[in-house]
């Protein structure tokens, strides 16, 4: 009860402190600094380094793109058909270990059951 | 025009229309931007950038709304555009985006450097601040605007470009969240656990 009291006072306390904030005066020279400020903004050219930059790469992300789909819609598809046509022998001559052949598989594939 | 600022000198990027500018509102903005971020280096380098943004594009500005405001909203955008970026200097600053903003704990900063905060309040106020920024940016704003600054209703509008009702609820809202978090916060802090 009293811990629930004394949080409601700092809150009240806490959001008083909005109220009790003074107005600043502005640090001294604030004006002409900030003219200062101004005039550079001003003086600087129309087309800045970071922006010619920021062009120029957004140009070669544009060139790349088009070149890209260019490519991809004048190149002829060269794709071979895929046809089914190994059979269980290719399979063996391909991984056949040392001295292992299609005719002593056929063979013990009765027998190992057994 | 109030404030004799003239608008079609600052148009034609007159230099001493805008030096009259700076001193007309330098001091406001300024305060403003200690009310978002409590640093005095950080506060003036935003408040000259808005004045530098505003220079930028003061063409934009549409006749008969109000400089103060539309400078404000400069002002309050370069601001929070600082805060995501201090905050995204931070550690697992990438994953906090994914949870929900209610959750983030309250953190102290450590820069805290607000010279219109006297010595008794300060600890009040970096709790105050540090739970403000935890806020979402519009409920932030309105809290700032009329509780800090002193605005009333209808200029806080302006400056946020929304209506009044809306100003009206996000300030319950802010003042609820504030709450909320004030009390997660207080009742973590160990000094007041039996």
């Amino acid at each position: 009860m009293e811990t629930n009291q004394n949080i409601e006072k700092a809150i009240e306390s806490t959001l008083g402190a909005a109220k009790n904030i003074n107005s600043v005066d502005v640090p001294a020279f604030y004006a002409d600094r900030t003219m200062q400020r101004i005039s550079a903004v001003k003086n600087e050219p129309f087309l800045s380094a970071s922006v010619l930059l920021k062009a120029a790469a957004v140009l070669v992300l544009v060139c790349l793109n088009a070149y890209t789909i260019k490519y991809v819609f004048e190149t002829p598809a060269q794709q071979t058909p895929v046809v089914a046509t190994a059979t269980i022998d290719d399979l063996v001559n391909d991984y056949q270990v040392a001295d292992i052949s299609n005719d002593w598989l056929n063979n013990n594939k009765t027998t190992s059951h057994e | 025009m109030p404030l004799d600022i003239d608008i079609q000198a600052l148009k034609n990027k007159d230099e001493d229309a805008f030096r009259h500018l700076v001193n007309t509102f330098g001091k406001s903005v300024f305060n403003l931007c200690l009310g978002i971020v409590p640093n005095t280096e950080d506060a003036e380098d935003l408040s000259q950038e808005a004045f530098v943004e505003a220079y930028r594009s003061i063409n934009t500005f549409r006749e008969g709304a109000h400089i103060k405001t539309w400078l404000y909203r400069i002002a309050i955008n370069k601001c929070y555009d600082h805060l995501k970026w201090t905050k995204r200097k931070k550690r697992h600053a990438l994953l906090q985006p994914l949870f929900n903003r209610d959750e983030e704990p309250i953190e102290i900063p450590s820069n805290f450097q607000h010279p219109g905060i006297v010595l008794e309040n300060k600890e009040h106020a970096k709790v105050l601040y540090a739970a403000l920024e935890t806020l979402p940016e519009n409920q932030h704003t309105a809290f700032l605007l009329y509780e800090m600054q002193g605005m009333n209703y209808k200029e806080v509008a302006e400056t946020m470009t929304v209506s009044v009702s809306s100003v009206e609820a996000l300030l319950f809202r802010a003042r609820a969240a504030l709450r909320k978090k004030l009390h997660k916060y207080y009742y973590d802090n160990t000094s007041f656990k039996k």
